[in-house]
Order: C-alpha cells, then sequence, then structure tokens
C-alpha cells in the first residue's frame, strides 16, 4: 500500500507539453448544457450531459461527477449522481468519504492521480484499473460539496494542462446544475408535503381504508421517483413464515400481478428478502443482483420491466410486521438518502393505516363472535334451567339455578380473561371450587401437570366439576371434619393420548347411592362422555364417591394459539 | 310408528334438551352424538328418519354430514346460534332454527320438515 503522496502525480501536468485549448468545442459543449438546463431538463439529465461532454473534451475512458451525501448511519459518502464511458454502469453508486474525491474535497483543489488504488482500498469493487485520474472540485456558498472527474484505464491517456482548465471550466457548470437539483428537491419536497399531509387527512377521515391504498402507492413512487410501486399486507396465518398479498399497485402487468399476489419469505424477490430481514432491501440492479438474476423470477423482472427495486417494511407501533412498501424502477437505479427518509414517513402513515384498519376488523369479528357465543350460552342456560326446574322441588329450584348460573359464569370469566384461547385445568379447578374457601387449601388435593383445555372442554368440566363440589359439601367428604378430595390428572401421550381425571373422596360420612339421577348426575357423566368423547366412571363406593373420566388429549386439550385470520380486499389502481 | 331422530350437537346441555322435547312430543332418538366423526361414521348406516344438527360442533361444519342425508333422502334441520351465515350456498335453504328455541318451534319445524320429506 503506497502513501497518498506516491499517489497524487499533480506537479506532473506543469511538466507535461499541453495541448492548444480547444475553444471552439468546449464552447459547444457548454451552449449545450445551458440549452438543457434552460430546456427544464431534470438536473440528474444535466449532470449526465455535463460527464459525457467532460469525457469527450478530454479524451477520456470513464468519467463522472460525485456528491457529498450521508448514509443511513449517517455516514458521508460520496454518490456517483452521473457517470460515463467504461464506468457508466456505476451511476447512482457510492464510495466511501476515504476516497481520491476525498481528498480533492479536503484539499479543495484539482488534483491528478497515478493508480490511486494503490493508496485507498474502495477499489476492490470496480476491478478496473486507473491509470490516471484528474478531479476537480465544485462548491455550493464557497464549500467544496462534489468533483467532477475523468479516468483513463489503459496507461496511454495521460491529462494534461488543457484537461485541467477544461474541467474546472464544467465544474463552474456542474455548481450550477447543483443549484438547479437543489431548487427541484426543493419543490418536490413541497409537493410531497401536501401529498403526505393529504393523506394524513385522508386517514383521519377515512373508514374505507381500501380506497387509500393506492393513494399511498401513488405517493411512494412520487416520492421515490420511480416507474412503480406497490403495497402488500403481511398474512402471519400463511405457511410457515407467512406472506405477503399485493393489496394495490401502480404499473405492474397482468402477469406481474398475478404472479406476485402472494409471496413469501423463501421468494427470491426483495420483498420476500424484507419479509426474512424485516429491514429494508434495495436492489439496485436486478441483472447484477447475484440472488435474483440466476432465479426464476428473472424473466417475470424482464417482461414487467423491472429493472431496480427497493422494498420497506411496515411495522406497527408494537414491532410487528405488518405489511411492505415496494417502489421499482426501469433503470438501474441507487434510491438517496433523503428520497429513503421521507418515505420512511409514508411507511409510518400505511403502518398505521393497516393497524387501524385491522382492528376495526378484529373488533367487528369478535362483536358477531360474541354475538353467536351468546346465543350458545343462552341455549344452555335454557336447558339447564330446564332439566334442573324438572327435576327439583320449587322450593330449592332458585338456589340451584342460581348456583348453577355462578358455576357457568366462573368459566365464562376464565375463559375471557384467557382471550377465549383456553384455561388451564388446575385454574378451572380453583375457580369452579373456590366456593369452598379455606377447606380447598386444607382438605381439597390437587395434582397433575399443566393442561390447557378448550374453551368447550373448560365449559363441560366445568359444570361438573362444580356439580361434584356441591354434592361433596352436602353429602360427601366435606360434610363432615375429616374428609378430604384427591383430584389427579395425567397426560398419557404416549400411549393413546389419554387424559385422565379422577376426583377421590375419602374419610366422609358413609356413602350410598343416590336414589335418582338428576341434573348433576347428568352433567357429571352424561355431558361430559357427549361433549368429550370421554369414557366416565361414577362410583359410590361405600369409602367414599369416585368420580374418574377418561378421554382423548385432542377433546380437552387446546392446541396451539392461531390468530384470527383476516380477510383482505384486493384493491388494484 | 314413532319418527326417530338423529341428533348431532356438541353442547351436551343442549344435546339433552333436544331429546326431551322430541321424546314429550312423541318422537324417539335413534342417536345422539357430539363430535364430527362419529356423526359421519354413524348418518351412513343408521335407520332414523330425520336429523336435527348443529351447523357448528366447536368449530367443525356439520354439513358433510347434511350432504350425506340429503344423498339418502332423510330431512333435516340445522339448529345454531350463529343465523345462516356459517352455512354455504348449497344449504341455504335448507331449514333452520335459532338457538335458543322453545319447544313449540322445535316441534313445528320438526313436523314440516316430515311432511315435506
Amino acid at each position: 500500500m503506497l502513501s497518498l503522496d506516491e499517489v497524487i502525480i499533480t506537479a506532473d501536468l506543469a511538466r507535461r507539453p499541453s495541448r492548444p485549448p480547444d475553444y471552439e468545442g468546449e464552447n459547444r459543449a457548454l451552449l449545450g448544457l445551458m440549452d438543457c438546463m434552460a430546456g427544464r431538463l431534470a438536473a440528474d439529465e444535466v449532470l449526465q450531459k455535463l460527464v459525457e461532454a467532460a469525457m469527450s473534451l478530454c479524451k477520456a475512458q470513464s468519467a463522472g461527477m460525485s456528491l457529498l451525501e450521508r448514509d443511513p448511519d449517517g455516514r458521508e459518502i460520496f454518490r456517483w449522481r452521473a457517470a460515463a464511458g467504461k464506468w457508466s454502469s456505476f451511476r447512482g453508486e457510492w464510495m466511501p468519504r476515504v476516497s481520491p474525491c476525498g481528498t480533492v474535497i479536503d484539499r479543495d483543489t484539482t488534483m491528478l492521480m497515478a493508480y490511486p488504488e494503490r493508496h485507498y482500498s474502495y477499489n476492490d469493487g470496480v476491478g478496473m484499473p486507473i491509470s490516471e485520474a484528474l478531479l476537480t472540485p465544485f462548491h455550493a456558498q464557497g464549500d467544496p460539496i462534489g468533483t467532477v472527474w475523468v479516468l483513463s484505464h489503459d496507461g496511454q491517456r495521460r491529462f494534461d494542462n488543457e484537461d485541467r482548465r477544461l474541467l474546472s471550466s464544467l465544474a463552474r457548470v456542474a455548481a450550477g446544475a447543483y443549484q438547479l437539483l437543489m431548487q427541484e428537491r426543493l419543490a418536490t419536497d413541497l409537493a410531497l408535503t401536501e401529498r403526505l399531509q393529504e393523506i394524513s387527512t385522508e386517514l383521519l377521515g377515512e373508514n374505507q381504508s381500501g380506497a387509500l391504498y393506492p393513494k399511498i402507492v401513488d405517493a411512494a413512487a412520487l416520492i421515490m421517483r420511480s416507474d412503480f410501486a406497490s403495497i402488500q399486507v403481511f398474512h402471519p396465518e400463511r405457511g410457515e413464515t407467512g406472506a405477503l398479498r399485493l393489496l394495490a399497485h401502480r404499473g405492474f402487468s397482468p402477469e406481474a400481478e398475478h404472479h406476485w399476489e402472494w409471496v413469501g419469505a423463501d421468494s427470491v424477490t426483495s420483498c420476500g428478502g424484507c419479509l426474512r430481514l424485516r429491514s429494508r432491501v434495495i436492489v439496485p440492479d436486478v441483472e447484477r443482483d447475484e440472488l435474483i438474476a440466476g432465479s426464476g423470477e428473472m424473466p417475470i423482472y424482464r417482461r414487467a420491466g423491472i429493472r431496480a427495486m427497493q422494498t420497506t417494511p411496515l411495522i406497527a407501533r408494537d414491532g410487528k410486521m405488518l405489511g411492505v412498501l415496494s417502489t421499482h424502477w426501469r433503470q438501474p437505479h441507487q434510491p438517496g438518502e433523503r428520497d429513503l427518509r421521507l418515505l420512511d414517513v409514508l411507511a409510518r402513515q400505511a403502518a398505521d393505516l393497516i393497524e387501524r384498519s385491522l382492528s376495526v376488523e378484529h373488533s367487528r369479528m369478535l362483536l358477531d363472535e360474541i354475538n353467536h357465543r351468546a346465543k350458545n350460552m343462552l341455549a344452555v342456560v335454557q336447558a339447564m334451567v330446564r332439566q334442573t326446574a324438572r327435576r327439583t322441588d320449587p322450593d330449592s329450584f332458585v338456589r340451584l339455578i342460581t348456583d348453577r348460573l355462578a358455576g357457568l359464569a366462573a368459566s365464562q370469566d376464565l375463559l375471557v380473561r384467557n382471550d377465549w384461547h383456553g384455561v388451564e385445568l388446575a385454574d378451572l379447578l380453583r375457580s369452579q371450587l373456590a366456593h369452598l374457601g379455606e377447606l380447598l387449601d386444607s382438605r381439597v388435593g390437587l395434582s397433575g401437570p399443566s393442561l390447557r383445555l378448550t374453551p368447550g372442554a373448560a365449559q363441560t368440566l366445568g359444570m361438573a366439576l362444580h356439580e361434584l363440589g356441591t354434592n361433596a359439601v352436602k353429602y360427601g367428604a366435606l360434610s363432615n371434619q375429616d374428609g378430604r378430595i384427591e383430584i389427579a390428572w395425567s397426560l398419557d401421550e404416549a400411549a393413546q393420548s389419554r387424559f385422565v381425571l379422577a376426583w377421590r373422596e375419602k374419610n366422609g360420612p358413609p356413602v350410598a347411592a343416590p336414589t335418582r339421577r338428576g341434573f348433576g348426575c347428568s352433567v357429571m357423566v352424561r355431558s361430559v362422555e357427549h361433549a368429550l368423547d370421554a369414557e366416565v366412571d361414577l362410583a359410590f363406593a361405600e369409602t367414599g364417591l369416585s368420580w374418574t373420566m377418561v378421554a382423548p388429549v385432542a377433546a380437552v386439550a387446546e392446541r396451539s394459539r392461531r390468530r384470527f385470520e383476516t380477510p383482505w380486499p384486493v384493491v388494484v389502481s | 310408528m314413532t319418527a326417530r331422530a338423529l341428533i348431532v350437537e356438541d353442547e351436551p346441555l343442549v344435546a339433552e334438551l333436544l331429546e326431551d322435547m322430541l321424546i314429550e312430543a312423541g318422537y324417539g332418538v335413534a342417536a345422539s352424538v357430539g363430535a364430527l366423526d362419529k356423526a359421519l361414521a354413524l348418518v351412513e348406516t343408521l335407520t332414523c328418519d330425520f336429523a336435527i344438527l348443529d351447523v357448528n360442533l366447536r368449530g367443525c361444519s356439520t354439513e358433510p354430514v347434511a350432504a350425506v342425508l340429503r344423498g339418502r333422502g332423510v330431512p333435516f334441520l340445522f339448529v345454531s346460534g350463529y343465523g345462516n351465515a356459517q352455512l354455504s350456498q348449497q344449504f341455504l335453504n335448507a331449514p333452520l332454527l335459532a338457538k335458543p328455541f322453545r319447544d313449540e318451534q322445535l316441534i313445528r319445524a320438526v313436523r314440516s320438515m316430515l311432511v315435506e320429506g
């Protein structure tokens, strides 16, 4: 690695014979550039014309214009706003601050370097030697903010003082074009701010979120100056890792729209990558992207006319992935830092919109579900009242039915508290036997592994346990001073996946089988057998009541938690 | 001869209620099951004159049972707390009784389905 001074050969310019000035050529080029600027050509296009002029005037093999910017981490970099010749394909890419451009800016003077890659380490990705580089700074408000440069690669072309003069003259035009660029940015910023404000207002008043997605897509295309844009919403319930569904797009062909309607995390696309990484993915050129270029997606990109793209994740305020916002270009393109920051503002709004419509949808589904469950519960209460009335004398009816409704309510409470995702058996036991008070701790033993019951199993078992408890207090082991109840359960996952729950009373008063089988018995035996595909054994041994149920684990245990599946409208602009 | 019912209802108390209401009205119960697989195993061969099906068995639709019954020409009646929102197109016109229901409503629905069937 050579020292910096060893690659700087600016002093050679004074010693080399200089060719005579070509004022005519120079004037032609400058006039052309002025025409471009007056003709309202976009500033980037003016800069591109400028470097093309630099290349031809200086008979260089590559030429370019670098502008000092900040990358997403706040580091200074040089963005190649324009590039021509052998390095034209690097247009839009960037170089680190520590590079020939950085040195020229630091010293604020024109410099000539020979094989600068012998000193700087930036050159790895470029892979083409620079036999000579002539660079000159240009200024805004007196500060150097970028460089115009010409290169030779073949060792033959050597730059002279005439090239230095031409490049300095072009740098002054570059400064003018830069001012134009800044004005353009201000105008775009203004348009964007207005657009964002418009969207915010619409977001606040809009209930039909579907109508807003195309607007968000249009705003994204405007911000990023892209040819295409799309918004996709994340469906976590789809497949192992979830999938993205296309909600709205701008400019996709019917084939592209169909092909990318659903995109998984395994997809070789920027949105698939974004889903995997949960962070922004930028593909400046799909043809040069190692993963995409050789993949099955490549023909689709080619036919769709997509050459570059970026995908930005839409993240909820609690960190959940909600979807992605993508923009695509027909030409290779490296989005600028400023554009990306504006896009982030839009992404925040889009994420809020999705989150809000998700929660509206979710509330509507919950309300429907609650209504249905209430109707079903009323049918259960109706049956309970009727069965109790048929088998009880009018005097005890009110007390009994009140007790039973309280038991039912306790199970409901537990279910609601657990979001209807099931109830731990031990919690259900404690809640159904809560009326025993101190007896529950002193004379009832609970033992068994953790087991989450389904809502249905919790309701059925809740009623059975409620009746067993009531019976124990009235006639059984808890009706005297010494009785005990052992409640034990086990899971036999290995064999036939059986769940066994046993209720054993001992040391109570002598037990006699009831003369008639009432509602309690029906709930303890028939209901459990019916609802849980179980076998129930109820025995009135003299030493104490014993109740045992055996059921398939699948009939009682809650499987892993599932999310609500939300239907999404597809909106295509 | 007594017309006999197949009852498919996962809520045991409601199943019992249905049984009681039918028996009190003079009908018989051929079978009463609470799980879809049991219902499907029975429905091919069971001798019964009509069926009462809860639309939703813990999240599973009983429409496959209804389809077999329709194929066998056995009339059936859906009961549901969900209205007909959960029924697919081919069963939208099937008789449906909303939960909770009274004796008379059930018996009237059973009678009219037996007459029509």
